[in-house]
């Protein structure tokens, strides 16, 4: 079942009024369940990718179809709900909430759509994530690993159609590293849990069943592993 | 070290946004503090100066001297100058009444110039010898008198003696008729040097109308000798005690109001009104000093970061310190002439705005309000801008000095969280997880907390506290003013019952059409039951078991009395009988409650209409009134003819026949357009203490609209420039967050949400503020008012809440104004470059 299509999308900045080609159509579609990792050199347009992906930047041209519906069609506020229901977003930088716990950061989008949290979810969840007894700490009181764990849980607490990770373990040692990776690997496999992470990573790379490479913002590869 | 302030005159250059608004508010904070001070020393200079031009240039004043004393005095410690006058008598030209009536001082040349005489001087000189007079026009002309420079008068100058008792009448007091006598001591011829014009408005000058030179020769000790002081200082009083012991008197009077100019003062009330505005004043710098501060902490927080990267570089924490402490030196150095300088035009220019006005008000011209500033101002405005950039310097150079990368990127040390954070509150109960992001976000940097927060309830409470004062001031003022804005009477004479129609008739002869009323007034004592007296008003009795009680009580002319029983809904037939009968106003203002500190306003008496009153005067008793209507409540137009600390009893005039008579007093009030010929009239017909209500009322109206008017234009000001401190706090702190805003809309908050989210904040910043400004804020009005009830006229305790509604609107206003403004950053915040920063 497909869940995620994109066709031909482009997407150009203005820098010091000079435009800057940052992808330059860039079409494939992904089957839930999938594990992608998405890889290029530094400065390919993965990073763009994702955050077109995620509702985050909108495409200069091109279309973007998460679970049949056309992302970029909706107005800023349905984009919001989509980004709170339909997308789970892990950074390279945590971006937690600084003044919001544990269970807090995780359960947000939930709560910003004013739903009442699912207090067995969040328990099962945060064992999973290894944070029972760190619920109720700030982000500032914990340790990369944890927060980057955190911010893991909070991409998976709604069930959203794609999980999107741009470099998760970049900022931690390899030991969370590979910790965060079978996290993820998990999820997927547990709860088909659709995911496309942004890597420099080999290893990780080939943790995935299907990799994409951009490069120069064009789409070069997309070969389908193990 | 040079690199260092290479790097940080570029960061400067860089962020010039935050670097104009840093200057600016250094400007506006240290412009407002010189207007302030400035202004303050104008005024008070302006102050001074009239006080000299209209009571004399001199600190005190010793009676009873000789020549050979003057000379003695005008040669001790601290004495830089003396000028002396003398009584020399009184002289009836023609037949005796007030227009003939000439009241001589004899002076010496320092009492003409320290004493402000020589604007009266309409032709010729003053005197130089004792042979010598100058007298006033206005002598000559009701004499008939076609007399000038350099012609001879002969005088016959003595005592008038008032009711054969031998206590001299002193200058010009009306002419006493039958009870007063006239006691020639000497003849004498004077040539005339000089014509003066009226001197009314003089201060001890006025009693006279006729100067000569003191006779040097003369070894009698009847001099008055007002000294003026080289240096002036607290030390006076001392030394004037010790001066007049030296000459062995003991008879000394201070110059009390100018002494109050100078601050240097024993008077209690003058005390707590000064004290009152070094409050005010020290409120304002404290809050310019503290929004100086403010905006120099915002501008070393945003560079921060940079400052952690120059310690991964190698800078040392001394290196760091000192590049704080050169931006707090560069901005200084901008910004505190630049404030100064444009404290001292806006001075200027309020005060070229308010000059004519108040020259004419306080002065008739004479004196002039100009700029006045103290190099010591400047230095403490400067001084105090320092201050505040050196202390604010302090905390971010410390830190700076300490900070890491890692901290910063971290933000370890700008995210903090002291108290334990709970997961449920009151906002975010009722606002769920905005509520919660809200109520976390105002408490995570105390000082950001404090900063906003301060600054509006700065606003607050100052603007209260100078609207209380003004508002009090006000209130004083219009005490004896009715609802449509007019007084209730335009002048006031007292004057013998027998010359009244004298000046009825002079008044129809001069065209001048007028409502006139008269009473005799006195105050008189009765005894009560206890059932009669209210409990609640104890303190208005004495006289033990007896409740003696003082009425004032008023003879009202009788076409006033019966329009006074029209107005107030009362059958003025009941009153046309033989005995006599009474209307009580039965309301007092006075301390006489059960807490004796605690002035209250309410009815003495219980009485009901019938009652019997027997009155006393002066011991003897005086015919039975009885009150025919007991009225209650504040009648102000009885109370402004009467007095606010006694009840009133009114009753017709001819009640007073028994034991009044024609040579007794009345008092007569007139309504009339035409006050100011009113009143010239009646001083051509020689009374000389005609008081023009209407003028005096609308010089004080136009004084406090001016003073209201002063009052909003610096509040606005000061609003405007705490309105900019929030600003820059509020935006800086939207900016510093944008990494946090572009999170939140990550997972999916709408920017509805994030203007929920921060007008949420903005309510808690607000109500936070208020919650602590509006209790300042009625403490230190009730400050004011005890300080100004106790100078002036006492009155009961009011809040004008309107104002206070207001002032709580306008920081609301201020602060979501500035949210919102700020939420146009977030308009434009692009979330995902956002997101790629570190934070």
């Amino acid at each position: 079942m497909e869940i995620l299509r994109v066709e031909n999308i482009r997407r150009v900045y203005e820098t010091q009024g000079k435009p800057v080609h940052a992808l330059r159509g860039i079409s494939f579609s992904v089957k839930k369940g999938e594990f992608i990792a998405v890889v290029g050199a530094s400065g390919s347009g993965k990073s763009t990718l994702l955050h077109i992906l995620g509702g985050i930047d909108r495409p200069t041209s091109g279309k973007v179809y998460v679970d049949g519906q056309d992302v970029y069609e909706q107005n800023e506020e349905e984009l919001a709900i989509f980004r709170r229901r339909q997308v789970g977003l892990i950074y390279q930088f945590y971006n937690l909430i600084p003044v919001l716990t544990v269970e807090e950061n995780i359960t947000l989008p939930a709560r910003l759509d004013g739903r009442r949290v699912n207090r067995e979810r969040l328990a099962g969840l945060l064992k999973e994530l290894g944070l029972v007894k760190r619920r109720k700490h700030l982000p500032g009181q914990l340790s990369g690993g944890q927060q980057q764990r955190t911010s893991i849980g909070r991409a998976l607490f709604n069930a959203p159609a794609i999980v999107l990770a741009d470099e998760p373990t970049g900022n931690l040692d390899s030991r969370n590293a590979e910790a965060i990776m079978q996290l993820l690997r998990s999820a997927n496999r547990t709860y088909k849990q659709t995911t496309i992470v942004i890597t420099h990573d080999r290893e990780i790379a080939m943790m995935a069943n299907r990799i994409l490479e951009i490069q120069d913002g064009r789409l070069i590869r997309d070969e389908v592993i193990g | 070290m040079r690199v260092i302030f290479t790097i940080t005159l570029r960061e400067l250059k860089k962020s010039r946004k935050r670097t104009l608004m840093t200057v600016l508010t250094i400007i506006l904070s240290v412009s407002m503090m010189t207007v302030v001070l400035c202004g303050a020393w104008s005024v008070l200079g302006f102050l001074q100066e009239k006080e000299k031009a209209y009571g004399g240039d001199y600190e005190y004043s010793i009676s009873g001297l000789s020549c050979k004393q003057m000379e003695q005095l005008a040669g001790m410690e601290n004495v830089a100058d003396v000028s002396a006058i003398e009584f020399i008598g009184s002289s009836f030209y023609g037949e005796k009444g007030n227009k003939s009536l000439l009241a001589i001082a004899g002076v010496n040349d320092r009492f003409i110039q320290n004493f402000a005489l020589e604007p009266y001087l309409l032709k010729g000189r003053y005197p130089v010898n004792e042979n010598e007079i100058a007298l006033s026009t206005d002598f000559l002309e009701a004499n008939g008198l076609p007399l000038s420079v350099g012609d001879t008068l002969s005088l016959s100058i003595g005592k008038r003696i008032w009711d054969e008792i031998d206590a001299e009448l002193y200058g010009l007091t009306n002419y006493m008729g039958e009870l007063e006598s006239f006691h020639a001591v000497c003849e004498k011829e004077y040539t005339i040097v000089g014509i003066l014009s009226d001197m009314n408005d003089s201060g001890v000058a006025r009693s006279f109308n006729a100067f000569t030179a003191i006779d040097s020769s003369e070894e009698e000790a009847n001099l008055t000798a007002y000294v003026t002081c080289t240096k002036i200082s607290k030390d006076i009083y001392e030394q004037a005690e010790q001066n007049a012991a030296a000459l062995e008197t003991e008879v000394l009077k201070y110059h009390s109001e100018l002494l109050m100019y100078y601050g240097v003062t024993r008077g209690k009330g003058a005390l707590k009104i000064s004290l009152a505005i070094t409050m005010v004043i020290l409120l304002i710098m404290a809050a310019s000093a503290a929004m100086i501060s403010n905006i120099l902490s915002i501008s070393l927080q945003e560079r921060l970061k940079a400052l952690g990267m120059l310690s991964s570089v190698g800078a040392t924490g001394r290196q760091k310190r000192a590049s704080v402490a050169f931006e707090a030196f560069l901005l200084g150095a901008a910004g505190i002439p630049l404030g100064l300088m444009a404290g001292i035009g806006l001075t200027a220019g309020l005060l070229s705005i308010i000059r004519k006005c108040f020259q004419t008000m306080f002065t008739f011209g004479r004196v002039t309000l100009i700029l006045r500033c103290h190099v010591l101002i400047l230095l403490l405005c400067s001084g105090a801008a320092a201050t505040a950039l050196a202390l604010a310097c302090t905390s971010p150079g410390r830190i700076a000095g300490k900070v890491t990368v890692i901290d910063v990127l971290r933000q370890t040390s700008i995210y903090h969280l002291d108290k334990k954070i709970r997961n449920r509150n009151i906002v975010s109960l009722f606002f769920g997880v905005y509520g919660a992001l809200a109520s976390r976000n105002i408490r995570r940097n105390p000082k950001r907390f404090r900063a906003i927060t301060g600054s509006v309830m700065a606003a607050v409470i100052l603007g209260l506290s100078l609207y209380s004062f003004a508002d009090f001031m006000i209130y004083q003022a219009s005490m004896d003013i009715g609802e449509d804005g007019s007084c209730y009477y335009d002048v006031f004479l007292a004057l013998p019952a027998k010359e009244l129609p004298d000046v009825v008739s002079a008044l129809a002869k001069n065209h001048i059409s007028a409502d006139i009323s008269y009473f005799y007034e006195r105050y008189m004592e009765a005894d009560f039951a206890e059932e009669e007296i209210n409990p609640g008003m104890s303190g208005y009795f004495f006289g033990g078991e007896k409740n003696t009680a003082e009425i004032y009580v008023i003879g009202l002319d009788e076409d006033h009395f019966i329009s006074l029983c029209e107005e107030n809904g009362i059958d003025a037939a009941k009153y046309h009988t033989t005995d006599s009968r009474g209307i009580l106003f039965n309301n007092a203002t006075g301390n006489y409650g059960r807490n004796p500190n605690k002035i209250i306003t309410g009815a003495p008496f219980r009485l009901q209409d019938g009652t019997v009153l027997n009155l006393r005067y002066d011991e003897t008793s005086v015919p039975a009134v009885t009150i025919m209507n007991v009225l209650e409540g504040d009648h102000a137009k009885i109370y402004s003819m009467a007095v606010r600390d006694r009840a009133v009893l009114v009753v017709p005039l001819s009640c007073f026949d028994s034991f009044m008579d024609e040579e007794d007093y009345v008092t007569v009030i007139m309504n009339t357009p035409l006050h100011k010929e009113a009143k010239e009239c009646l001083s051509d017909m020689g009374y000389f203490q005609v008081i023009d209500i209407a003028a005096q009322t609308e010089n004080s109206r136009q004084v406090f609209l001016l003073l209201k008017l002063a009052v909003c234009v610096f509040v606005t000001f000061m609003t405007a420039v705490i309105s900019l401190n929030v600003c820059n706090t509020v935006s800086h702190t939207i900016y510093m967050r944008r990494n946090e805003f572009a999170i939140l809309c990550s997972v999916g908050m709408s920017e509805k949400g994030l203007k929920k989210t921060l007008l949420i904040e903005a309510a808690l910043y607000g109500i936070k503020a208020l919650m602590i400004a509006e209790p300042v804020s009625l403490l230190i009005h009730f400050m004011m008012y005890r300080f100004i009830s106790d100078a002036m006229n006492p009155f009961v305790f009011y809040v004008n809440w309107r104002a206070y509604g207001i002032a709580t609107a306008a920081a609301a206003t201020i602060i979501v104004a500035e949210m919102i403004f700020s939420m146009h950053g977030i308009k434009k915040l692009e979330i995902a470059q956002e997101l790629k920063k570190d934070g």
